[in-house]
């Protein structure tokens, strides 16, 4: 609708005037779009390979080992390869990418015991596996960023919808749906999160549902206050005189009122994803391991503590995604704040 | 309890409200706020109700758009019959179709009456999507902008109303409430927020557009000068009944319920030799302690002890019809 996004258009430009919060979402989004081309980025396969006059594309395809030389059909081990007689001081060559590691490879054939402190070939050295650690913060960020994202979607949808429905209907209903609340948000979180990950394996899409069975709730109190508030107010009367139906008022007249809470929770929304997804990490009721994540690398850290460059670089990351996310958050409240317009 | 009965002169008649009483129904108990509320609203008349704060002004005129108190809100007896229809017996779709297309209403706070995060001109806009219309809807926007004085059209249609003045807010109101040409038009206190001369100016607005399209208008105030200079009739509403009602001029003149008497006495005047006014002791009762005899005896001073029983109403061609025993 014309009138919808010249509104929006006001908003976005307002919200580009916010300096700190402008540079914060290019930033943040620049880097979670990078982060979602990592397999080109940083990866231990070489983009092209060409061995004894043929050209191979191994990031895209898959060669057996047999095909330089080696013994079996399984894929061929590319940094070994690129290590070996046959890559060194030959004709055969290899183009890598610029991070050229993979965030799953252990390299044990380095020097002293993992984790491996930084040097110019690990950035920021290795962990205890031997795995290198940019690639893991790397990967890690993108599956945060995801799942923080995906998790506050759901958990605003449904946190609007029920505080809605609350608000605006209110009496018995209101009653009974939060009693209800109540009752199962004083399930112990935890303990679900261990039962069902226990049964059905603790998947992305398993933590997912679990952690929005809760995290809608907190929204649904502030909607359900909004409606509440608003439904009371005379422009909702002024539209039912006008004639305006039940679902017009609702969701054009009320919602976008009370959205506040909305925008204003969603950066904490997603702030609160990052902490809950890194800290059942740490405790080993997150992820399924080896995949890289921030909270697995942060016990690391804890159990490694002569090795600093672990949670050094890990709570770097975790801060500054945080910090990120919060200036973001607060520009986004202040352009949609309507006695804040700039005329 | 007495009811007034149905006044005379049918022909020409909009609206007729007949023994309107609403309550709002408490656990163990129903709360009547308005009782036996009747009038009738003739063509291109404007119908005056007077009445202090909290004695059912609202509550009526916005039962009479169907929309009763929530929560809680029950229609105890009586009926809203516009164009000899009555309004309780629609359901919804055809409500929403009489609401703001026939019978519009315009509230009294401009500033709280608007939508802030729409455009003014979108919310004009929005009128239309629930209501048919065979006109330019943007042509009749702006037409009726400039009938309410305003100019500048482009700017104030993309105005937030935050924006606006509440003069200009009040002003874009009636346009609002008038997109539809509606027949009836309720405005419920509509310059109470503003100050003195947009008062005036808003007043004579109304005035003009009613005048001028044939339209009925009640006026809703508790400011009886205003009522003096533009209303046709005046009730006058205390706790919940309507206790006197008159064309205005016999009404200004002779007022015959003690209430009315007050009212009068408490006007700020320049010709009165004792430039005194004298205010009405006490407060009008809650719902819950009307009882039964007249409600406004315990401030009347010329209450006597038969004002414990219901008072009788009376209907003379003079005097008008009142409910008093004297």
């Amino acid at each position: 609708m014309a009138i919808f996004s010249q509104l929006s258009r006001d908003r976005f430009n307002r919200f580009r005037k916010i300096k700190r919060a402008w540079y914060s979402f290019i930033l943040l989004s620049g880097l979670f779009i990078l982060s979602l081309f990592s397999e080109i980025l940083c990866n231990d396969r070489p983009y092209i390979l060409s061995y004894e006059g043929r050209l191979y594309f191994p990031m895209f395809h898959f060669y057996p080992e047999k095909e330089f030389g080696g013994k079996y059909l399984t894929e061929a081990d590319y940094v070994t390869l690129r290590n070996s007689d046959a890559f060194i001081n030959s004709e055969n060559w290899m183009l890598l990418p610029p991070i050229p590691h993979s965030p799953l490879h252990s390299y044990m054939d380095l020097q002293g015991t993992p984790p491996h402190p930084p040097s110019a070939k690990h950035w920021l050295g290795t962990d205890s596996s031997a795995r290198d650690v940019f690639a893991r913060l790397l990967y890690g960020f993108r599956i945060c960023m995801l799942f923080s994202l995906i998790l506050a979607a759901i958990s605003t949808l449904f946190g609007i919808l029920i505080g809605g429905v609350q608000g605006y209907f209110g009496g018995l209903i209101d009653m009974v749906m939060q009693r209800l609340i109540e009752v199962w948000s004083s399930l112990p979180f935890l303990y679900v999160v261990i039962l069902v990950g226990t049964i059905y394996s603790r998947s992305f899409i398993i933590l997912i549902l679990i952690l929005s069975l809760f995290q809608w709730i907190g929204l649904s109190y502030y909607m359900r206050g909004e409606f509440l508030k608003i439904r009371c107010l005379n422009y909702v009367k002024v539209a039912k005189t006008m004639g305006m139906s039940n679902f017009h008022i609702l969701f054009r007249q009320i919602l976008p009122n009370g959205l506040t809470p909305v925008i204003t929770l969603l950066p904490f929304q997603i702030v609160g994803g990052i902490g809950a997804l890194t800290a059942l990490d740490f405790l080993g009721f997150g992820l399924q391991p080896p995949t890289p994540s921030w909270g697995e690398l942060l016990s690391q850290g804890l159990n490694n503590l002569f090795a600093p460059w672990l949670a050094i670089s890990t709570v770097v990351c975790l801060f500054t995604t945080l910090l990120l996310a919060t200036f973001i958050g607060e520009g986004v409240r202040e352009a949609f704040d309507p006695r804040s317009s700039t005329n | 309890m007495e009811t007034f009965s149905t006044p005379e002169n049918i022909d020409g008649c909009v609206l007729r409200v007949s023994d309107l009483s609403i309550g709002i129904d408490r656990p163990g108990q129903m709360l009547q706020l308005t009782d036996h509320v009747s009038f009738v609203l003739n063509e291109g008349e404007i119908h005056g109700l007077i009445g202090e704060s909290g004695c059912g002004k609202s509550i009526t005129s916005l039962a009479i758009m169907g929309m009763l108190p929530e929560p809680g809100g029950t229609l105890i007896s009586g009926s809203v019959c516009f164009r000899n229809k009555d309004v309780y017996s629609l359901d919804e779709p055809e409500l929403n179709g009489l609401r703001g297309a026939k019978i519009s209403m315009i509230f009294q706070e401009p500033f709280s009456a608007m939508n802030p995060l729409i455009r003014v001109g979108d919310q004009m806009l929005e009128v239309f999507e629930y209501h048919r219309t065979d006109f330019d809807r943007h042509q009749k926007i702006r037409d009726l902008l400039k009938e309410v004085g305003l100019s500048d059209h482009a700017r104030i249609l993309n105005s937030y109303p935050h924006e606006l003045s509440g003069g200009m807010l009040q002003r874009i109101m009636i346009a609002m409430s008038l997109l539809l040409d509606p027949e009836v038009l309720i405005a419920d206190e509509p310059t109470t927020a503003l100050d003195v001369t947009v008062q005036a100016q808003i007043m004579s607005l109304v005035v003009r557009l009613c005048k001028e399209r044939k339209m009925s208008v009640l006026l809703i105030s508790h400011n009886i000068s205003l009522m003096a200079q533009y209303a046709d009739r005046i009730s006058v509403m205390y706790a919940g009944q309507i206790v006197e009602s008159n064309e205005t001029g016999r009404f200004l003149s002779h007022p015959m319920h003690p209430y009315s008497k007050g009212l009068m006495r408490a006007i700020p005047s320049l010709d009165r030799e004792d430039k005194r006014i004298i205010p009405i002791p006490g407060q009008v009762p809650e719902p819950a302690k009307y009882g039964s005899g007249c409600r406004f005896r315990e401030r009347c001073p010329e209450a006597t002890p038969q004002c414990q029983v219901p008072p009788p109403e009376k209907n003379h061609e003079q005097e008008g019809r009142y409910l008093c025993h004297y």
